[in-house]
């Protein structure tokens, strides 16, 4: 979609139509529906034009979708029920911290996706809060309704400032979203969530059932297998800590192991408060491997 | 047998285990050194949780280029410090010993400075300690075993040449004694003696000067004989050409005679002139301003004091022979009473020995059965003389009867003077500094004092046994006996003084007065100290000049060590491009 048909100016992502028009087949699939209004086909039967089942009259329902038919060949009325079209609070997380930008890489693509899933979200229908976060949540953008939001939502992100910080702490944001939706909804967290010792607090603000939290875990290919070697100085890109090693092929082996148990802890707390959690890898293209990914996990439908 | 390359090698020399130990250091400073290369992560959480993990592989020092650098400079300069020419280990290091030729030759011309050269050169060469041997009339350890360089230096500086004769296999028994099997002995020598042949197997003679022409004054004395005082000299050429030279005498400092000498190759002339009583002191100069000046003199006492006697014991056939000894003054002493404080030159004990030995001469007569002669024997047997001893020579004996009053048994110090069939009667020779003369034969029996010959043979014991200070000259580096510790001695090498050890070494051509006693008692005897000899005047070289020691470096065959340091140097550039220029390009492979 051009800027001429949105009236909008065009979008600094590196986002062309087409591939904005295919996000726009998609839609968050999320187990918390709330209003009678968006463009996603809930669940819930209501009398409609496209029929789907029968039900009983009840006072108030609209009489033009009386089954008259079906009424001619019963003795009772029936009416006509379809998917009422229903929205969702979608509230996006995405982590600003500077562990976010010690690779380009990481933090273009977490720009991408949560870019991407705002845009699914507001075609949907839904109410749309994105809620960027290190320390504490920054400037928050909606909520907001309607695709015609896109081009402002990604303009904002685009101009989203890195915040340095040395304590990327998620529950202050996740407290912000829950404000935004108060009767619940739908939270993505996108977050490489390495300062995430407050998951637990920042879950506990979102909580089930009334939310539905989604974390997408993004890392570089780096943190997941490193390549260094040899004797280094690495430093905390938010902390500034520094830790003197000698990295050698076994180090690496056993970094691959406390990854991985901490990715099992994180996943255990997330598991304690009935979030859901993705580990995306960064250098995935976002078309090619990220969408088709999350659709094969039932995060995206369509 | 050792590479050349690492002979003299030692890593246990103390500088070279320190900087080995540095290499230590190196590899801790590298332990310890911060990383080359910061790297910032999104998050040190999982790499914090294998701190303990990392500490352990941390001790392990990271291999790196620098490291091996830095180690293989300590490698190096430890290296440099083990050679020879480095700081010595006594323990480790061969122990090299110097027998240093010090008789009279070797003060002819530079002979002495160009030992003392080589000596020095040898000590400076070898890796270890050092000992010096000073081969003159006797032979002196003059430092044992001694790595200071400066006490090396001033032990070679207190040797001097100038004895006549040199003890060079009591030299080489005494070095290999110090130095052991393993030592390197080296002799510097002028080649005044053909070198004794396996006394120290290895030793490396190394020969210094070249033949030289000399004359020199190579015997002089008094003797008074009938109230007349000769003067005797020999004078000699040790030379293959024709040479002249004046000689004076000089009689107490004026000048009585002046003649000039022609010398044929290897000519020597005898000289004797008539002295009065009254001239006290002769000496004999030559003018003949060649390489050993020392030698073309000499000193000659004319008069000494009546030797003083004293005797012990009673015999009347000893006091008449005593009697007519001229210029002897005999005084009589009881065998517990006789002077001990040496002024007297003689003493004579008479049946029985001395239960302290005085100072000077003793003439045992007719000694007791504890004596080797003082067993009793038969009766009757005619004496003989044995040999040229000056006691004995010429003496008409053989008529004499006698009865032996020894076993006939030879003292291991003395030589025979005279036998009875063939039993030993009388023995002469120097036991425990002293000179001793034994007569095994009673003289108050068989009228043996009545014979002309005995007083005669007496006379000449009681001569011998003095030392005969009128005779003449003595050599230079003879020692002389001292009459007790109150002895003082005056001489060309040092002053007037006493409390001296019981021998003075003449070691200085010159005239000496060795006193004794006070008052009427004092006694002083002069003695004449002679450069000149036949052997030690004779400047022949028998062997070439040797070529000077090695070097330290060649005895690592010159090769490697000198690239050592070069070595060392190359490293450290090397760690610089690396700095400057590769480790930057190494860093970003990492």
């Amino acid at each position: 979609m051009t800027a001429r048909e949105t009236g909008e100016a065009a979008a600094p992502m590196p986002f062309d139509g087409a591939f904005l028009r295919r996000l726009e087949r998609l839609t968050l699939r999320t187990r918390r529906i709330v209003g009678l209004t968006g463009g996603r086909a809930g669940a819930l039967r209501v009398p409609a034009a496209d029929f789907v089942d029968h039900r009983p009259y009840s006072p108030g329902d609209d009489t033009r979708h009386i089954d008259w038919p079906a009424v001619a060949r019963h003795d009772e009325v029936f009416v006509k029920v379809g998917r009422g079209p229903q929205s969702a609070d979608v509230c996006l997380l995405l982590d600003r911290s500077a562990s976010m930008a010690v690779e380009e890489r990481k933090r273009s693509r977490a720009l991408e996706l949560a870019a991407a899933l705002a845009w699914i979200a507001l075609h949907a229908g839904d109410r749309v809060t994105v809620v960027p976060f290190a320390a504490d949540a920054l400037d928050v953008w909606g909520p907001a309704t309607g695709s015609g939001r896109g081009p402002a939502l990604l303009r904002h992100l685009a101009a989203l400032p890195e915040r340095s910080a040395t304590d990327t702490r998620l529950a202050p944001a996740a407290r912000r979203a829950a404000s935004a939706a108060p009767a619940g909804g739908m939270a993505v967290v996108v977050s490489d969530l390495w300062l995430a010792d407050d998951l637990h607090d920042a879950l506990g603000a979102l909580p089930a059932p009334r939310w539905d939290v989604l974390l997408l875990q993004l890392l570089d290919r780096d943190e997941l297998v490193p390549t260094l070697e040899g004797s280094l100085l690495l430093e905390d890109s938010e902390s500034g800590q520094a830790l003197d090693l000698v990295i050698d092929a076994p180090l690496r082996a056993a970094y691959r192991s406390a990854l991985h148990a901490r990715l099992d802890r994180v996943r255990s707390v997330a598991a304690d408060r009935a979030a859901r959690v993705e580990l995306i890898p960064a250098d995935w293209p976002l078309e090619r491997a990220v969408i088709p990914y999350l659709q094969a996990q039932a995060v995206l439908a369509g | 047998m050792p590479s050349p390359a690492l002979t003299g090698l030692s890593m246990a020399r103390p500088l070279a285990l320190g900087l080995l130990a540095l290499a230590v250091v190196v590899g801790w400073l590298h332990y310890r050194r911060r990383p080359g290369r910061r790297v910032v992560v999104a998050s040190l959480a999982p790499w914090l949780a294998l701190v303990p993990e990392a500490v352990r592989r941390r001790r392990r020092i990271p291999p790196s280029l620098l490291l091996a650098l830095h180690l293989l400079v300590a490698v190096l300069l430890a290296l440099i410090a083990a050679g020879p020419g480095s700081a010595p280990s006594e323990e480790a290091a061969p122990h090299t010993v110097v027998v240093l030729d010090a008789s009279g030759s070797m003060a002819a011309g530079d002979r002495w400075r160009a030992a003392a050269g080589l000596a020095r050169g040898v000590a400076a060469s070898g890796p270890g300690p050092v000992s010096l041997v000073a081969a003159g009339a006797r032979s002196e350890a003059v430092l044992v075993r001694d790595a200071d360089r400066a006490r090396v230096e001033r032990a070679l500086a207190s040797v001097r040449p100038g004895d006549v004769g040199s003890d060079m296999v009591g030299a080489l028994r005494l070095a290999a004694a110090i130095g052991g099997p393993d030592a390197d002995v080296y002799v510097i020598s002028d080649g005044g003696e053909a070198p004794p042949d396996g006394v120290v197997p290895g030793a490396r003679w190394l020969g210094v000067g070249e033949s030289l022409a000399n004359l020199a004054v190579v015997e002089a004395r008094a003797r008074t004989v009938a109230g007349q005082t000769r003067l005797f000299a020999r004078v000699a050429s040790f030379a293959e050409a024709e040479l002249q030279a004046d000689l004076r005498l000089l009689v107490d400092g004026a000048e009585r005679d002046r003649r000039r000498l022609e010398f044929g190759p290897g000519e020597a002339h005898d000289l004797v002139w008539s002295v009065s009583e009254r001239d006290r002191l002769a000496e004999v100069r030559l003018d003949a301003r060649d390489a050993r000046p020392d030698d073309d003199w000499a000193a000659v006492p004319l008069r000494t004091a009546p030797l003083r006697v004293q005797l012990v014991g009673s015999s009347r056939a000893v006091a008449r022979a005593l009697a007519g000894a001229p210029d002897t003054d005999v005084v009589a002493a009881g065998t517990a009473s006789y002077r001990t404080d040496g002024t007297v030159d003689v003493t004579i004990a008479v049946g029985g020995d001395l239960e302290v030995w005085p100072p000077g001469g003793i003439v045992l007569v007719g000694p007791p059965a504890a004596d080797a002669l003082g067993s009793r024997g038969d009766v009757g047997v005619s004496i003989t003389s044995v040999g040229d001893h000056p006691i004995s020579a010429g003496l008409e004996l053989l008529e004499a009867r006698v009865r032996p009053t020894g076993d006939g048994v030879l003292p291991a110090w003395a030589e025979p003077v005279l036998e009875a069939g063939s039993r030993i009667v009388a023995y002469a020779g120097v036991a425990r500094g002293t000179r001793v003369v034994g007569l095994g034969f009673d003289p108050d029996g068989e009228g043996i004092a009545e014979r002309t010959a005995y007083p005669v043979l007496l006379a000449r014991a009681v001569r011998w046994a003095a030392g005969d200070p009128a005779a003449g000259t003595v050599p230079v580096g003879t020692e002389w006996p001292l009459p007790g510790p109150a002895a003082r001695v005056a001489g060309p090498d040092r002053a007037p003084g006493g409390g001296l050890d019981d021998w003075l070494v003449l070691r200085t051509p010159g005239l000496y007065e060795i006193g004794a006693g006070s008052g009427s008692d004092a006694r002083v005897r002069q003695v004449g100290a002679r450069a000149g000899d036949m052997r030690e005047s004779d400047l022949t070289v028998r062997w070439p000049p040797s070529s000077p020691p090695p070097e330290a470096g060649a005895v690592l065959g010159g090769g490697w060590r000198p690239w050592l340091p070069l070595s060392v140097l190359a490293v450290l550039l090397v760690e610089g491009g690396l700095r400057a220029g590769l480790l930057r390009r190494w860093g970003r492979r990492s």
